[in-house]
């Protein structure tokens, strides 16, 4: 948010933040030129034209758009500024007119921004008179670059807010080139305006001791005055002095009456600013205070008698409109930054889609796999007799070779049977029927078969005498055999047990 | 707050505010397409883990067929379709006859009672001859286009010749 100080010399502007838990974080504070004349201009549109000019540096210098704004106007601008025992509010306003010497007051807002209640004895009702034209204007400039106007409130009303000092009087001395203004402010009265017409820096700084003289004249008129709408005034009531002349600043009698008291943000802003510059920025933060709802935050120390009103002479219907607007055109922006990250995320998701959509199982592929799969099973099977053909081969020659081998020279074979049909080699894979003249040669046989590998357990399963000719059965077994049978038992067995 | 709420929903602001609806609208449009496209691109994405999953299936499959494939064709012999049984069977007669060996007995071995899957057949051949040339034959039993085994051997000599019995087992696809 930014809150602009239309000053009759420049343009202040601060722009901040309120984050979370009502802190103010200031991020910015510059000085434009003015755009003040505006107010006095005869042709409305020109007058609107160099407001809009002033939002649109705004813009440009903050980067910001639909930002809210805040407006403070010096209490000079004010047609009338005064405080009155509380009445009827056609009696209040005949005497605002009759103070004003005009005869109706269609054409002005008026807000009450401060009452001083009991117990104090002089109750009062201070009073804020502004020409309508000047709020529609600035508002009407605001809608025109985007912004959205949601304050124009007194520099007084928002420098005591956010000075937070409300157990002393003091006086606000705005001085400027051409004109000039002391605003008083009394915890026991309220706030009120005197008009100082050589109080203006040029007149002062003509002749700085004929000044000074004016300067004590004008405060002392105040000070009269001041009894007369307080019930109680300081004898030395402090000034808080706003002027860019140093020579202003240091004149005797400022320097004697100048508030002493040190200036300090509250404790919720968040800003660098030099400490002796706080003072020209605490209006700023105490007009952006007005959307803070806690009262004991905005107003610490605050004595229940003095009542704290509305200070925004923007109408109700049109700081709803403001805000309304800002509202839309957030809503707008929100919208559509939504909208586009839904096409974004729509058009993500479409191609997703598609694309997962578009993984098919490729034909040639499926054709291939599903031949695959018929003639694997068939490879299977090829691979299953090779397997078993494997496990089941005698290697019957290479037996018979081995036999042949190992037999000694004196013994001769009658018959002789390698493997067998069912494939069990434990222990019948060979049956032979030797003979010889020489027993020994037998023993010789088993011996030279018992060291070769191929053979399991060779031996005589018994010897005949056939007219003095032995015959031996000689029998054994293949090394490594397995009983296909015991193998097809283990099998069923494991399978039954699962 | 409540002012400004009214303000933003009165008719005139609505009528003013015909754009911003015309936003309101194309959001909830865009989000309803959105809800509507993630269903159906969640559900084609499971598909399409389906269909990867299907395709990864069929190469291994292929591969597998292709890594069998080189398997078997490296083997030196092969089982024959059970057509070629018979083939391969005068083959082995005919190996009988050209090594001057006379054939006693042939005849195929049901004694195992045949069965539909039986991955082989088997038969049993008995012969007389010299013993060279008994030799000779069983040596170059396994020569023959066909995966086989010599599952039983017997000989016996016999009047100066070799009675010989063989039982052996094609293998079949």
């Amino acid at each position: 948010m930014i809150s602009l100080y239309i000053r009759p010399d420049k343009t202040q502007l601060m722009f901040a933040e309120v984050k979370k838990k009502n802190v103010i974080d200031v991020r910015m504070t510059k000085e434009l030129p003015e755009a003040y004349s505006s107010f006095f201009m005869r042709d409305e549109n020109l007058a609107i034209q160099k407001l809009r000019k002033m939002f649109r540096n705004v813009g440009e210098i903050t980067q910001s758009k639909f930002e809210e704004v805040y407006v403070l106007l010096p209490d000079s601008l004010f047609s009338y500024v005064s405080c009155f025992e509380p009445s009827a509010e056609a009696v209040l306003k005949n005497r605002i007119m009759q103070e004003m010497n005009v005869d109706s007051l269609r054409d002005y807002f008026i807000i009450d921004p401060l009452e001083i209640k009991a117990p104090f004895p002089k109750p009062q009702k201070s009073i804020f008179v502004l020409k309508k034209k000047i709020v529609e204007m600035l508002s009407k400039a605001a809608q025109l670059e985007l912004f959205s106007l949601v304050s124009v409130e007194p520099y007084s009303t928002a420098f005591i807010r956010g000075n937070q000092v409300w157990d002393s009087d003091y006086a606000i001395a705005e001085i400027f080139s051409n004109e000039a203004t002391i605003v008083t402010f009394s915890p026991a009265g309220g706030i009120f305006r005197s008009d100082a017409p050589h109080m203006d820096a040029n007149s002062l700084m003509a002749d700085i001791v004929a000044g000074e003289t004016a300067f004590i004249k004008a405060y002392a008129l105040m000070k009269v005055a001041a009894t007369k709408h307080f019930s109680s005034v300081s004898p030395d009531l402090k000034m808080i002095l706003f002027s860019d002349e140093s020579a202003i600043r240091n004149m005797h009698f400022v320097n004697e009456n100048i508030y002493d008291k040190k200036f300090t943000l509250p404790n919720f802003v968040n800003a660098s600013i030099r400490p002796q510059d706080i003072y020209k920025w605490l209006a700023f933060v105490g007009t952006f205070m007005q959307g803070f709802d806690d009262d004991d935050i905005v107003y610490p120390e605050k004595h229940s008698s003095i009542a704290v009103k509305n200070c925004n002479l923007l109408p109700p219907n049109m700081q709803a409109n403001a805000r309304a607007r800002h509202w839309t055109k957030m809503a707008k922006r929100t919208l559509t930054g939504v909208a586009g990250v839904l096409a974004v995320v729509v058009l993500a998701e479409t191609a997703a889609m598609m694309y997962f959509g578009s993984i098919k199982v490729d034909a040639g592929l499926k054709a291939d796999a599903d031949r695959a799969k018929v003639n694997i099973s068939m490879i299977d099977s090829e691979l299953e007799a090779i397997k078993r053909a494997k496990n089941e081969n005698p290697e019957a020659m290479k037996a018979y070779d081995l036999l042949i081998k190992s037999r000694p020279k004196n013994c001769n074979f009658t018959s002789l049977k390698v493997g067998n049909k069912s494939g069990n080699f434990t222990a019948n894979y060979i049956k032979l029927e030797a003979m010889s003249q020489d027993q020994m040669a037998f023993n010789n046989y088993i011996v030279n078969l018992q060291s070769d590998e191929f053979f399991k357990n060779p031996m005589i399963s018994s010897i005949r005498n056939n007219k003095d000719i032995l015959q031996a059965d000689i029998i054994m077994g293949k090394a490594g055999a397995v009983n296909p049978a015991a193998k097809k038992n283990n099998k069923k067995e494991g399978g039954e047990g699962k | 707050m409540i002012e400004t709420l009214k303000t933003v929903l009165s008719d005139k602001s609505l009528k003013k505010n015909k754009p911003l609806l015309m936003l309101a609208v194309i959001v909830i449009i865009l989000g309803f397409l959105s809800v509507s496209l993630a269903g159906k691109t969640v559900y084609n994405y499971h598909e399409s883990l389906k269909v990867k999953e299907q395709i990864a299936r069929m190469k291994k499959d292929i591969s597998d067929f292709q890594e069998k494939n080189i398997m078997i064709s490296s083997q030196p012999y092969r089982p024959v379709s059970r057509d070629k049984v018979d083939y391969i069977q005068a083959d082995v007669l005919l190996a009988i006859q050209g090594n001057n060996l006379k054939m006693l007995d042939y005849k195929a071995d049901s004694s195992g009672n045949e069965k539909k899957g039986d991955v082989s057949k088997s038969f049993n051949v008995s012969f007389e001859g010299s013993y060279e040339n008994t030799i000779k034959f069983l040596q170059n039993f396994g020569d023959k286009d066909a995966l086989m085994n010599l599952m039983e051997v017997s000989m016996t000599p016999k009047n100066g010749l070799i009675s010989t019995s063989i039982n052996y087992r094609i293998y079949i696809k």
